[in-house]
């Protein structure tokens, strides 16, 4: 049953490469893991995605992964995309990173102590709390 | 219940002074009545909690109190509230049932939270659909033994962890039973702590969960049916023995993960029915001896970033890859290991086998590379090449090798 299921899923991964376009890869929560640090993805307010240009996607479990993977990876892509969760909106759309704001507070707890939460813009970020420092994409980079 | 305060107070029974100005307060179901106990108890009390339904929440116990539960009263947070707060130095907790904790996007909300304080003892309790079970944040020489914490919500992925332990230190974690929370046990900047005995079954993610948590040791516990049964991570000395890693099953699931681990042991653990038994990432000196690796369909899965680990002395019976790794350096060693695949001959009879085993097949190394080709997996064609690559090696790491594979299995 086992086999017969991994033959059906390889069957549909390649019938979707034929009509692969690059696109936002849905987070797959308790499933994925994360690139970086291997854990397996469960909270949905920390999570990201690294979208390159050639459509290829890697899941993170908290942004701080992410970052670090582009910084060790060494990676140059001007036509990536960078998606985050929206901290007010666990399970929602992602944010695309250039845009969103972020608040960094260690009482986040996120996985892995990136303690990084992503909000829509400047409004929302200061809704959630007190003490805190707004951040934006080149201030974590 | 329509009881007025004064009712109330008819049921906290003063008894007589037993030692010193030590009392037994006496607790009945009522308005507030556990709140009222516990604030006009002195430090050194006990409050003896009688069975029925408190829904209190929020108490906070800042004085050395004892409180036992007669027939496990339940405490209801109403899936709106967090229950106890202890933040006093020698509290005990035992016999209740706490239930229905609350969730918040902030605060992590937990049945019995102990912040900041010490030599405090949490048994017998049972914990039942909280989002934290038990969480100790700053605690140091707390007990957490024999308790039940157990979750039956189905969105395993939003909820918290069984017993969760932040910023603490000479932690005991022992003979507790945890089920359907998010990790069984969590520790986080943890240190000097023991887990013991534990019973870690059917979590969203992880039975045990370590990260940057220094010289603590695990020893005796099962974890079964997780999402992946054990991960330690970005830690140092981390001793493991004698556990039980059974059935982790899952697409890339495992008995146990290793990143970034440094000085540590795993010895005498039983890793069966894994989709990866052993699965280690930038490790260094790590000793991995007498363990029994059996019917995972990776034994151990070494990657190339690991470097002074050493096998001695496991058993692997029946596993469809004994070792796999991903690449060709492989500074970490392996011997007198029992490999069942072995195949080798012994004519000196001193029970060790006379030509080295190379424990990865070349079908690993494939699979590494190109995981979809796992499907022509025990096919006329692999089976081939696995023949040509044992006379002709060529793809297979030359360093991965036992050169003293043994030729019975080892008694452990």
């Amino acid at each position: 049953m086992k086999k017969l299921l991994s033959i059906i899923k390889t069957a549909l991964f390649f019938a979707l490469l034929a009509g692969c376009k690059p696109g936002f890869e849905p987070v797959n929560y308790g499933h994925d893991s994360c690139t970086h640090c291997r854990m397996t993805i469960v909270d949905m307010h920390f999570s990201a995605e690294l979208l390159t240009s050639k459509g290829r996607a890697y899941k993170f479990d908290d942004f701080g992964c992410l970052l670090k993977y582009l910084k060790d990876e060494h990676i140059h892509d001007p036509g990536m995309k960078i998606y985050v969760a929206d901290f007010d909106h666990p399970g929602g759309a992602f944010l695309d990173a250039r845009r969103a704001v972020f608040i960094r507070n260690e009482n986040l707890h996120s996985p892995m102590n990136g303690n990084l939460a992503a909000y829509t813009d400047k409004t929302a970020a200061t809704h959630a709390g007190t003490e805190i420092k707004l951040l934006t994409l080149p201030d974590l980079e | 219940m329509k009881h007025t305060f004064g009712i109330c107070w008819i049921w906290i029974l003063l008894l007589s002074a037993v030692e010193g100005n030590c009392t037994e307060i006496r607790v009945r179901p009522g308005v507030n009545s556990l709140r009222m106990a516990i604030g006009r108890a002195t430090a050194g009390d006990t409050l003896l909690i009688q069975a029925g339904l408190y829904r209190e929440h929020d108490l906070t116990i800042d004085k050395k109190l004892t409180l036992i539960g007669a027939g496990y009263p339940h405490i209801d947070g109403e899936n709106r509230y967090q229950l106890l707060l202890v933040t006093a130095d020698g509290v005990s907790i035992s016999g209740l049932q706490l239930q229905h904790v609350g969730k918040a996007s902030l605060t992590d909300m937990a049945g019995i939270k102990v912040i900041g304080a010490k030599n405090v003892t949490i048994s017998n309790n049972h914990f039942f659909n909280n989002t934290f079970g038990v969480y100790l944040q700053n605690a140091s020489q707390c007990r957490v033994v024999k308790n039940l914490i157990h979750c039956d919500i189905s969105d395993e992925v939003n909820g918290g962890n069984g017993i969760h332990a932040w910023k603490s230190d000479h932690l005991t974690i022992e003979r507790n039973t945890i089920s359907g929370q998010r990790d069984g046990i969590y520790f986080e900047f943890v240190t000097e702590s023991y887990i013991r005995g534990n019973r870690s079954f059917r979590n969203a993610r992880y039975g045990l969960h370590f990260m940057f948590s220094h010289h603590d040791t695990y020893t005796q516990n099962v974890f079964q049916d997780n999402g992946a049964g054990v991960a330690v991570m970005y830690s140092k000395g981390v001793i493991m023995r004698d556990n039980l890693f059974l059935h982790n099953w899952g697409d890339s699931s495992y008995g146990l993960l290793l990143k970034e681990i440094t000085d540590s042991y795993i010895e005498h653990n039983r890793f069966v029915k894994n989709t990866i038994g052993l699965h280690m990432e930038s490790t260094t000196r790590v000793e991995v001896k007498r363990n029994l690796f059996q019917e995972n369909g990776w034994a151990a899965r070494v990657q190339a970033s690991c470097s002074g680990s050493d096998f001695t002395a496991n058993n692997f019976i029946g596993n469809s890859f004994d070792v796999a790794t991903n690449g060709t350096m492989m500074l970490n060693t392996f011997n007198r290991n029992y490999w069942d695949k072995y195949d080798g001959y012994d004519l000196n009879r001193n029970q060790v086998g006379d030509v080295p085993y190379y424990p990865v097949s070349v079908y690993s190394v494939i699979t590494e590379k190109i995981p979809v080709t796992m499907i022509l997996y025990h096919s006329l064609l692999s089976d081939i090449m696995d023949q040509v690559e044992k006379v002709m090696p060529t793809v297979i790491p030359d360093k991965l090798r036992d050169n003293e594979p043994l030729m019975k299995k080892i008694t452990l």
